[in-house]
């Protein structure tokens, strides 16, 4: 499962430039929505754009966040900073870091599908 | 009176490298930084996801929610977490600048990094004001 540096490189750009978009699209709402409430917040999931770009969003996270843990296991959890067992504790880190992401995109796209599913009056 | 050893042999040497001797310079602490707080975001997203479960559930979870940003010690956490998106956000963007080749002289990088560590610090104290009561 070697994944060409390259492609990593490449991905953690791509998917900061989502979380970028997404990041400039909630300050947005924030700055413009003076009372932002629930029925705002079902709108704004539900609408085309707002769905794409939160499911994407999501995505990218789990792809970043991925990939970031990933370099910082490898650089500390090293055998010489850990000894021995430095394969064991990094990889029970990796396999943490990942059940968390896992967690997180199933958790989001629950999020993203009652939205969906509300109705607004 | 000369003596047998030579003086240096006194001086208490450093037998290893003690990381905690050295000063850091600003660029490696944005960049320890970015890694930190890219670990916030991690451990603080699913909490997040959370609030925002409760807020869509109804309308009293929606004022719950908002009750729990502000939650006394609860409200520190999520100060942190706004703080190290912002501080993320902003390092990110510096790196992204110096991927297209701008910005990778040793006074710019200086500058940038004490811009982005400030803008993130900021970010912080005014998650305070607004979260912590």
């Amino acid at each position: 499962m070697q994944i060409k540096g390259k492609w990593l490189w490449i991905s953690q750009r791509l998917t900061a430039v989502i979380l970028f978009v997404q990041a400039l699209t909630v300050l947005a709402i924030w700055i413009s929505a003076s009372d932002f409430n629930r029925q705002d917040l079902i709108a704004h999931l539900q609408s085309t754009g707002g769905f794409v770009l939160h499911l994407s969003a999501l995505i990218a996270l789990v792809v970043h966040a991925a990939i970031g843990v990933w370099n910082i296991n490898t650089d500390y959890l090293t055998a010489a900073r850990l000894g021995a067992w430095a394969p064991a504790i990094r990889w029970s880190a990796h396999l943490a870091a990942g059940l968390l992401l896992l967690a997180i995109l199933f958790f989001g796209i629950q999020i993203l599908t009652i939205a969906s599913t509300q109705t607004t009056p | 009176m000369p003596s047998s050893t030579p003086s240096t042999a006194h001086k208490k040497r450093p037998v290893a490298l003690s990381l905690s001797q050295f000063s850091f310079p600003v660029t490696a602490i944005a960049s320890i930084s970015h890694r930190l707080s890219g670990t916030v975001i991690l451990l603080a997203t699913l909490p997040f996801l959370w609030i925002v479960s409760t807020a869509l559930h109804s309308d009293q979870g929606f004022e719950y929610a908002a009750h729990l940003l502000t939650y006394p010690w609860l409200s520190w956490f999520w100060a942190l977490a706004f703080g190290s998106y912002i501080y993320h956000l902003f390092a990110g963007i510096r790196h992204l600048i110096m991927d297209l080749g701008f910005g990778g002289s040793l006074r710019a990088a200086r500058i940038s990094s004490y811009l982005v560590l400030t803008i993130g610090l900021a970010a912080f104290l005014f998650a305070i004001t607004q979260l912590v009561t």
